[in-house]
């Protein structure tokens, strides 16, 4: 009965993110800015960057990347950040090399970002750029020929660090979609709350912004998302939304942006997390902070499981993780 | 508290066929009520969706008149190895009956199973009904051609541990358990009667039941297998197996949360990331549902939108109640009430 011609056997993808992805959309592509993703973009990412973390929880590493390098080209200092690339590179089997002295290289002999950016790219499969100046990781990209991944330029873009808060959302709560999300604190000069709010927008979430009146959401930004069709409110005080709030996310109100001593000592303790805080918050809801913090949240406000912000660092590693192997090609 | 839309990898809907027990309305409208915005439809109806024609039929039933999103499996036979491939990437999945079960499609040779295995496409699911022995073989199957395979509806000590040594052992094996596996024992069926207790695999001993708990980190999903008949064919001579469940899984599920026996991440993990991700299916944007997780309340089968109209929960006091359901950004379900027409479901493998 089983004379029936039966086709050969057609090879498809493997398993994934173990295995060639050189269809795979993210593969060669620059990160740049939160400003470059769909709903599926993300949807992939994330996916990719959960499949990490089973990874990581199960065995530890894995040789995904082995033999691949990354330049780590840090011309402003950030430890986080560089040692989460570190560790996301090495997890997977490649290897890194630091440039986070940059006085100590050609840069400090006056060479050009795009210079350097291209003499590294002969020795790296991936670049990841932090600098002081806006635009510095699209400049670079535009002369580099291998991908590079923007972690921080100026006050512009993080886009790692909004992926980052995005995942910790998804992973700790399940979805985005229905959620209410209130950022406080210094949202004027927070790049983290605007790139984070930029994501936020691709999905059906209500904003509140909590901050002193002169740390305010910029006006332009505001306008940007509400041409999204995302839901925002202002407020000057927390208690008014803590109720509703399924994700609390603090910055750091620092006093140097106060002209006025006085203002800043009369407007400080209403944006510090305590446990009568958490008191008055869900039973379900989390608190993040793209920490350093200093005070913002109080320390015995760590031990109540809501408290998501060192979680978050771990989840950024993941994200790092997936972005890694998905522009060389690997997931 | 809000939740993402959950969803439930094992469903009958019993259309084609025997709409008299269920359809792709009455269904789908159980599973908003239960909080599922999506649903994956088994193949064993009459006729059994085994070929083009079969798959025609059910999922133009589908467009028609499903609530909430859905993909419809395909059943593996003897005589269908060379075409399933061919609507592989239509189908949620290979289903392969490998034990005694409703319908006929049960795969005895394991030559067959063999040819499947080597022919339906790596990336997409196949699920096996398979328990005790037939379990160890088709995990040597999954293991002998370097291929992922889940499990549906783990029911026995013996199982769940050997599904734990496979998956130590680093094979692509995932599994489910019915809230029915956890929640009710052999010892149960005096209460329930025998003809309304029937149902494959069938209710297992308390120390099964025990051992499923235990080894709770080993269950990637819990699923319904909503298995839906009248309770005239439950209580006659010949009662044929299955429990509808679609609206009492996350109850019964949230009520163990509320008692410390499993935490609420367990459950989002279970049914929703996991087989998201094991059934790779897409996300629904603009969809969540919203639980009052304080709510106490009496489960009562005349309250159902199953067409089955029975529930092996009857009276049992559960907490946690389904409010409010959005899929794809419009109210689908509200206070008792489901607001999404007929024909607003979407095929999650069209998308």
């Amino acid at each position: 009965m089983m004379t029936a011609f039966i086709p050969p056997i057609r090879q498809e993808n493997p398993y994934l993110p173990f295995g060639d992805h050189r269809n795979a959309p993210f593969y060669g592509k620059d990160i740049l800015s939160v400003r470059q993703f769909s709903r599926q973009d993300l949807d992939y990412i994330f996916g990719v960057a959960h499949e990490m973390r089973e990874m990581v929880q199960r065995v530890g590493t894995f040789d995904l990347l082995k033999g691949k390098i990354l330049a780590n080209l840090f011309y402003e200092p950030s430890t986080r950040t560089s040692s989460s690339f570190t560790s996301a590179m090495e997890r997977l089997g490649g290897s890194v090399i630091p440039i986070n002295e940059v006085r100590y290289s050609s840069v400090s002999k006056g060479e050009s970002l795009p210079d350097t950016v291209r003499t590294l790219e002969c020795y790296a499969d991936v670049i990841v750029l932090r600098h002081p100046e806006v635009g510095a990781s699209a400049l670079a990209a535009k002369y580099a020929k291998k991908p590079i991944i923007n972690a921080g330029d100026g006050v512009g873009e993080h886009p790692t660090q909004a992926l980052l808060d995005l995942f910790t959302i998804l992973e700790e709560l399940g979805q985005v979609d229905g959620l209410t999300v209130t950022m406080l604190g210094d949202l004027k000069y927070g790049r983290t709350v605007h790139s984070l709010a930029r994501l936020l927008a691709l999905f059906r979430v209500k904003v509140n912004y909590v901050s002193p009146d002169i740390l305010r959401m910029p006006p332009e930004i505001i306008a940007e998302l509400k041409e999204l069709g995302l839901p925002q409110e202002e407020y000057l005080t927390l208690d008014e939304v803590l109720p509703t709030t399924d994700v609390l996310y603090v910055t750091r109100v620092q006093k140097e942006r106060f002209e006025d001593p006085q203002a800043y000592e009369s407007v400080k303790n209403a944006f510090v997390i305590t446990t009568e805080t958490m008191r008055r918050a869900r039973e379900r809801m989390i608190v993040m902070h793209p920490l350093p913090r200093v005070g913002e949240i109080a320390m015995e406000v760590d031990e109540d499981p809501r408290a998501a912000y060192f979680r978050q660092m771990e989840y950024g590693l993941y994200v790092r993780m997936a972005l890694l192997a998905m522009v060389l090609g690997k997931a | 508290m809000i939740l993402p839309g959950l969803i439930d990898s094992h469903v009958h809907l019993r259309e084609p066929g025997a709409t008299h027990k269920e359809d792709w309305d009455s269904g789908t409208a159980a599973a908003l009520a239960g909080g599922f915005t999506a649903l994956l439809a088994m193949p064993n109806t009459q006729p059994a969706v085994t070929d083009a024609e079969t798959l025609a039929v059910a999922l133009t039933a589908a467009r028609k008149k499903a609530r909430c999103d859905y993909a419809q499996y395909l059943g593996a036979g003897a005589d269908n190895i060379a075409t399933l491939p061919g609507l592989a990437s239509a189908a949620a999945g290979l289903k392969m009956y490998l034990d005694q079960t409703y319908g006929p499609l049960r795969l005895d040779d394991m030559t067959v199973w063999m040819e499947h295995f080597a022919r339906w496409p790596r990336h997409l699911p196949i699920v096996a009904h398979a328990e005790g022995r037939t379990l160890a073989a088709v995990i040597l199957l999954a293991a002998l051609y370097d291929r992922s395979l889940h499990i549906a509806h783990v029911s026995r000590r013996e199982e769940i541990l050997l599904i734990r040594r496979a998956k130590e052992r680093g094979l692509k094996v995932t599994c489910e358990v019915a809230p029915h596996h956890l929640f009710l024992t052999s010892e149960d069926i005096p209460i329930l009667g025998a003809g309304r207790s029937e149902v494959r695999p069938r209710l297992a001993t308390p120390g099964d039941c025990a051992a499923l708990w235990e080894n709770l980190e080993v269950i990637d999903c819990f699923a319904s297998d909503h298995a839906p008949h009248t309770l005239q064919e439950k209580d006659s001579s010949n009662p044929p197996p299955g429990f509808p469940g679609l609206e009492t899984a996350l109850p019964l599920l949230l009520t163990a949360v509320k008692e410390s026996r499993l935490t609420l991440e367990d459950l989002i993990l279970r049914m929703y990331t996991n087989p998201q991700r094991i059934f790779a299916l897409p996300s629904q944007p603009d969809t969540w549902i919203e639980v009052d997780e304080e709510a106490t309340w009496e489960i009562c089968a005349a309250e159902m939108y199953t067409r089955s109209a029975w529930t092996p929960f009857e009276g049992w006091k559960v907490r946690g109640r389904v409010r409010r359901v959005v899929l794809r950004g419009q109210e689908a379900y509200r206070d008792g009430q489901v607001l999404a027409p007929p024909g607003y479901g979407k095929n999650l493998r069209m998308i």
